[in-house]
């Protein structure tokens, strides 16, 4: 990394003064003239029809100016995943349905002068439900006598995707190699588990917003908390019916998105009222209603049978996934393929493997993306079903691990079998580092002195345990990017990205990446993100794909540049090609000495000679996605009185090729894990008989704080990926996949009980560990 | 209703609801760098200096502000001429998305006014209130040693 | 659209006759009217200009006004009496923030199923004081028992006859460190030698609120420290729960027994000490 003067350091991250100052701007800040805003109606019910729905008190209420539903607002089907298009998600849903299929699903919207006028008015909506039976339990999704939520709407799949309405199958995922039977029969000894996890929230710290209004042509502008500005657009204008050159779409700075801002929500209801009434209208939701109305974690039972011989050679695996999408298919098949296709490829020696996945309606709330995307459930899995088999032959976990993982040079066959939803892409793995990644994790958390060692303080009793995962970096053959930049006359750049940054630091890598290129000082790169008006297109900001693809991008734009600065500077000087060298902000004769600023050769280019502005523009789409390692190890202390589980320490060390950021790198590592943990043990959705979540607060959905932190330990090991920018893989997701398994294994290492399901509340453990004791 | 505010040293007269949060109010009137996170009390988000007095904003109705002192992140430093606990937090990575951000700088500066060398525990206590779903908290944490230090070592 | 007033008395008797006012009740922190809501009040009475914000110690008794807040309380007593189960209290309530804005008598006049005062009110025996229609003083079982009482008045400070030469525990069950409790135990005791003088127990959350443990008190009083290993403290300990986000009935029940045996001996024997 030394010869690089830019990546690789700890560069400040272009945007983090203005938001320290107060000065940066997200979605609810933007001041706009006389707004109109939105307030919604959500059913009570989880599953019913909508018989009638009498809006005349609301619309008699003060400063209310209209009230939208589906009795009067008719859209196609639509999904609100922000995928490419067509999206590999069914075409399910309406922006108002006339069948409810979860509590908590918006039936009305009204739009008033105020906020409160429109909250009052949207409480005075009345309607009347015919209730139908509802299906609340995934793995009864497909019985005969379970209802069939999406059977008779004509919901489809846009793309030539498993979809089976009737059978409330959202999204299906099947393949196979080897011989299952004779792999199984080879075996000394078969383990076959059942895990389950759980309902859980974003909780990016700021709630889903949408401003829309009117720029002085008459176009509608849509500012929103987005991770997929690109999306946004093409769906607002689909759904809507406003043709899309007359939408533009910005993202100011967005507080966290996680994947929940992979979804089209209050853009879409934005742009109806706005649009209809040629106003203003700010729409924003309130904590209580992101739990609900926005997206969740997929929750996922994941069974895996293993076939093992005595040698610790495994013969066969069975994975079995079924995963509840909720009412809705918002990426039901591709983060179910992501269980198996990010998860199967760790242990690519197993000749025989079996996957089945199926995502499946229930009436609850929808599944979306969220960081880890099927990979984090999958992992929960496999990590605990894992230590279960080393321990049964009696070896080392690490060992184990050790001697299965992919590597270097290796491919697996899963890459191939599974793509997002569709089949995948085979590749070959260049770079993997994750044996160095166990080795210095173990060395950190102190493996050796404390697995198995129970060591006890009175009643509580500690563990450690550990878990690996790999990720991927961008969606290849689908994710696009593009960059365009150009050539100021003091020799610095405009750089112009699709992009999404959400907090994640992307503009800096990003900036980072053409200053390397062009040989200038970071601040010489001028970064624009994110506006479907200004700035070149980009998938956005998911699958792990903005280092690796965005940044491909932006590295072939600037070469392209940084080329035609070379061929003025010849020009300029007459110097042959093959003596010019760059140098920081200038170009430098080695058989002269002669120096050529960067701003005199932009100069010359624009006002002197043949003249024209030094610019490029340049796409790129992945042919693979190398993905990135980790090892993570967590030390927990088990109070087997009340089943308390405190983590008091926690190391994750990652390979995700060369660092370009490492305060950057260090800090998507840390938030994932912490995120993690906090999903591991207190995060949950609660729900009552009727499918309504009783906790959508944070009064009682508890993310953890700063006084629960385990002393945290984040290693970055030395790796290089040579299809990267500058060696580098994506690392904003993976950290997330750790953190519950590794504390399951921890807490069997410290009182010998395996706990199946997420979360792992104390009132669970407790239970464990008396059933284990009392039998 | 009608009153007086007095924000980051100057005096401003209002007219807000009487039911309306401070938060509301605020955010109504320019100052936008106060962030409505949960409107609950827990998030932090909306943290303001009261009186020299870490508050969530959420929670202090408006009308029970008047005349009184208040602070936002905005108050103690620009960009142009940001306060050493901005820098520290931009230099430690303690800022990704930034949400959190103005909150947990005036929760570090309630702390260092009152503790100028806190011990960590101190340090986790004091930010007990300011969720940060991004980093983790780590380099939040290392950013407040580091304003601490910096703090410490000018005056 | 809210039409409540507010008013800003300087004086207690100003306050008071404010407080008169149809559908008028004091503004103390806010933090709860502004949960609950405010639509339905007429008028909001603003304590803060009252100076009930002051924290005396007279003759072993500490008084504390109920415009303290709960950060307040906190902080002054970590400085004059770190060991008082009030302070210890308090200091681990809410967050930073909200324990600077929750004062004394909002919470003392709602006095919360996740109170973290209710506890230090009932084993300190801590009174109530109050002035206008139902003035007086009152103890923590009379003032919960009666609802009524509450309108009209104006809590001006508590009092804590005895609040410090304790050893005190304070225990609070919390899914993460910011948390509101789904019960706490407050234990006091105090020792001569191997003899146990006096001890008081209270565990808040479950079905009553907060229920001293008179029983287990009883048994310990006057007993030598050995009496600890030969009681079953846990079934003695054992209070009823409603269903919480934090656990069912049974587990709350099982560990709040759990909390008071361990804060029993961490304040009875050297060796329970660490917490
Ligand atoms: C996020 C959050 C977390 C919390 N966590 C905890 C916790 O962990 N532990 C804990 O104990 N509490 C906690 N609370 C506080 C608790 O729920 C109440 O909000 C608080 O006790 C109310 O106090 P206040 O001063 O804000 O009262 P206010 O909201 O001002 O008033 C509450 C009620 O008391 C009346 N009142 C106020 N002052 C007086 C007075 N002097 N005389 C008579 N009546 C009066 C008011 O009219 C009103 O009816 C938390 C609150 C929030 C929002
Ligand atoms: S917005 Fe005030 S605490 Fe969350
Ligand atoms: S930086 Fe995003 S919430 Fe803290």
């Amino acid at each position: 990394m030394t010869d690089f003067s830019v990546v690789g350091k700890p560069v400040l991250k272009v945007d983090s003064l203005s938001l320290a100052c107060g000065s940066a701007r997200y979605t609810a800040d933007y001041e706009m003239r006389d707004p109109l805003y939105l307030a919604f109606a959500y059913s009570p019910v989880a599953h019913g029809d909508i018989v009638s729905l009498d809006d005349s008190e609301a619309r008699g209420m003060e400063g209310v100016t209209d009230v939208f539903h589906a009795f009067n607002t008719e859209t196609e089907l639509f999904t609100t995943a922000g995928q490419g298009y067509p999206e590999p998600s069914p075409y399910d849903t309406r922006l108002f349905n006339k069948r409810v299929r979860y509590a908590g699903e918006i039936v009305a919207a009204v739009l008033a002068g105020t906020l409160s006028e429109a909250r009052a008015a949207a409480a005075a909506v009345k309607v009347e439900y015919a209730p139908l039976p509802t299906l609340f339990d995934p793995e009864k999704a497909m019985d005969k006598d379970s209802p069939s939520l999406h059977g008779e709407d004509g919901a489809y799949a846009p793309l030539p995707v498993p979809f089976r309405a009737e059978e409330n199958v959202a999204g299906e995922v099947l393949f196979s190699f080897g011989d299952m039977e004779k792999g199984f029969a080879d075996a000394d000894f078969i383990v076959d588990e059942t895990y389950r996890t759980h309902y859980t929230a974003h909780c990016a710290l700021e709630p889903h917003a949408a401003s829309a209004f009117f720029d002085e042509k008459g176009r509608l502008v849509i500012v929103a908390s987005t991770q997929v500005p690109f999306h946004a657009r093409r769906t607002v204008s689909r759904v809507v019916g406003i043709p899309a050159h007359m939408i533009r779409v910005i993202k100011p700075r967005i507080g966290g998105g996680f994947g929940s801002k992979q979804e089209i929500i209050l853009e879409l209801y934005a742009a109806l009222a706005a649009w209809k009434y040629k106003r203003n209208v700010k729409a924003e939701m309130s904590r209580s209603e992101v739990f609900t109305a926005a997206r969740t974690r997929h929750p996922m039972r994941v069974r895996i049978k293993t076939g093992v011989k005595n040698d610790g050679s495994i013969t066969a695996l069975d994975m079995s996934d079924v995963m509840n999408t909720g009412a809705y298919g918002a990426h039901a098949l591709t983060v179910l393929s992501n269980a198996g296709s990010k998860v199967l490829p760790m242990f690519n020696k197993i000749e025989n493997m079996n996957f089945v996945g199926r995502a499946v309606y229930t009436n609850l709330p929808i599944g979306g993306a969220y960081r880890g995307y099927g990979a984090t459930q999958g992992y929960f899995a496999f990590n605990q079903h894992m230590d279960g088999i080393a321990r049964r032959l009696g070896v080392d976990f690490l060992d184990f691990v050790k001697k299965h993982h992919i590597r270097e040079g290796e491919t697996s066959e899963v890459f191939k079998a599974i793509g997002e939803g569709t089949e995948g892409v085979s590749q070959i793995i260049r770079s993997c580092k994750l044996s160095e990644c166990i080795d210095k994790g173990a060395e950190a958390i102190g493996w050796s002195n404390l697995r198995g060692k129970k060591i006890a303080n009175g009643p509580v009793v500690k563990g450690i345990g550990a878990a690996v995962s790999m990720q991927g970096s961008g969606i290849p053959q689908v994710d696009m990017a593009s960059a365009s930049m150009k050539m100021n006359d003091d020799g610095s750049f405009n750089l112009y990205v699709g992009a999404t940054d959400i907090g994640t630091g992307s503009d800096t890598i990003l900036s980072q990446i053409a200053a390397e290129t062009l040989n200038v000082p970071l601040e010489m790169i001028l970064i624009l993100s994110s506006d479907t008006d200004l700035t070149p297109f980009d998938t956005g900001a998911y699958a792990s794909s903005t280092t690796y693809v965005s940044g491909q991008a932006v590295l072939r734009c600037a070469e392209k540049v940084r080329s035609q600065i070379l061929s003025v500077a010849e020009k300029m000087t007459g110097a042959a090609p093959e003596s010019l060298v760059f140098k920081e902000s200038r170009v430098v004769n080695t058989a002269t000495g002669e120096e050529t600023s960067f701003s005199d050769i932009a100069c010359f280019a624009m006002y002197s000679h043949d003249q024209f502005q030094i610019q490029a523009s340049a796409s790129f789409t992945g042919s693979e996605s190398p993905p990135p390692f980790m090892a993570q190890f967590a030390e927990v202390d088990v109070d087997t009185e009340t089943g308390k589980v405190r983590v008091v320490k926690f190391v994750s060390v990652g390979d995700c090729g060369q660092p370009l950021n490492p305060k950057l790198v260090e800090g998507q590592i840390e938030g994932a894990t912490m995120n993690g943990i906090s999903y591991a043990l207190t995060e949950q959705y609660i729900f009552n008989s009727k499918g309504k979540m009783t906790n959508n607060s944070f009064w009682d959905y508890k993310l953890f704080g700063t006084l629960d932190m385990p002393e945290m330990k984040t290693i970055v090991v030395d790796s290089d990926e040579p299809t990267g920018p500058y060696g580098a893989k994506s690392i904003s997701e993976i950290g997330i996949n750790g953190p519950a398994p590794a504390i399951a294994n921890a807490i069997y290492d410290a009182v010998g009980v395996r706990i199946y399901d997420l979360p792992l509340t104390p009132e669970k453990v407790l239970k464990a560990i008396r059933a284990r004791t009392d039998g | 209703m009608k009153g007086s505010f007095l924000v980051n040293g100057r005096t401003n007269e209002w007219t807000f609801e009487p039911d309306a949060t401070l938060l509301d109010v605020l955010r109504a009137n320019g100052h936008p760098e106060v962030h409505r996170g949960c409107d609950e009390g827990v998030c932090g988000s909306c943290s303001v200096l009261l009186e020299g007095k870490l508050v969530n904003s959420c929670q202090v109705f408006a009308a029970s502000a008047m005349e009184k002192d208040i602070l936002t992140v905005a108050g103690i430093g620009t960009i142009h001429e940001p306060h050493p606990i901005q820098t520290a937090f931009v230099e430690s990575g303690a800022v990704q998305c930034g949400f959190c951000t103005p909150a947990a700088i005036l929760a570090t500066l309630a702390l260092l006014r009152k503790n100028p060398n806190p011990t960590d525990e101190e340090i986790h206590s004091a930010l007990d209130g300011n969720y940060c779903r991004c980093t983790g908290y780590v380099k939040i944490i290392e950013a407040v040693r580091l304003a601490s230090r910096r703090m410490s070592s000018h005056d | 659209m809210s039409t409540v007033q507010w008013y800003f008395p300087d004086t207690l008797d100003e306050a008071i006759s404010y407080l008169g006012r149809e559908k008028t009740v004091p503004h103390g922190g806010g933090t709860s009217l502004i949960k609950s809501g405010i639509a339905s009040l007429e008028g909001l009475v603003d304590l803060s200009r009252l100076g009930l914000d002051s924290l005396k110690m007279e003759k072993g008794i500490l008084e504390a006004g109920a415009g303290m807040t709960f950060g307040g309380v906190a902080e002054s007593l970590a400085n004059l009496h770190p060991e008082c189960i009030l302070g210890k209290a308090l200091g681990a309530s809410a967050s930073t923030p909200m324990r600077n804005r929750i004062t004394l008598g909002g919470s003392a006049s709602l006095f919360p199923l996740w109170s973290d005062l209710i506890g230090p009110m009932s084993v300190l025996h801590g009174v109530i004081c109050t002035e206008g229609k139902n003035g007086g003083t009152y103890d923590l079982p009379s003032w919960l028992a009666d609802r009524t009482l509450q309108k009209g008045s104006l809590i001006t400070s508590l009092l804590f006859p005895d609040p410090v030469d304790w050893l005190s525990s304070y225990y609070r069950e919390t899914r993460v460190g910011f948390d509101y409790p789904a019960f706490t135990v407050s234990i006091l005791a105090r020792k001569n030698n191997s003899t146990i003088d006096k001890v008081r127990i209270a565990v808040s959350g479950g079905l009553d609120r907060v229920r001293r443990l008179t029983e287990l008190e009883e048994r310990l009083t006057g007993a030598d420290l050995s009496v600890l290993a030969s009681l079953d403290i846990r079934k003695m300990a054992s209070v009823e729960f409603g269903r919480k986000p934090a656990g069912s009935p049974e587990y709350l029940s099982e560990i709040a027994a759990v909390q008071v045996e361990r804060g029993l001996k961490a304040v009875l024997t050297e060796e329970g000490k660490s917490r």
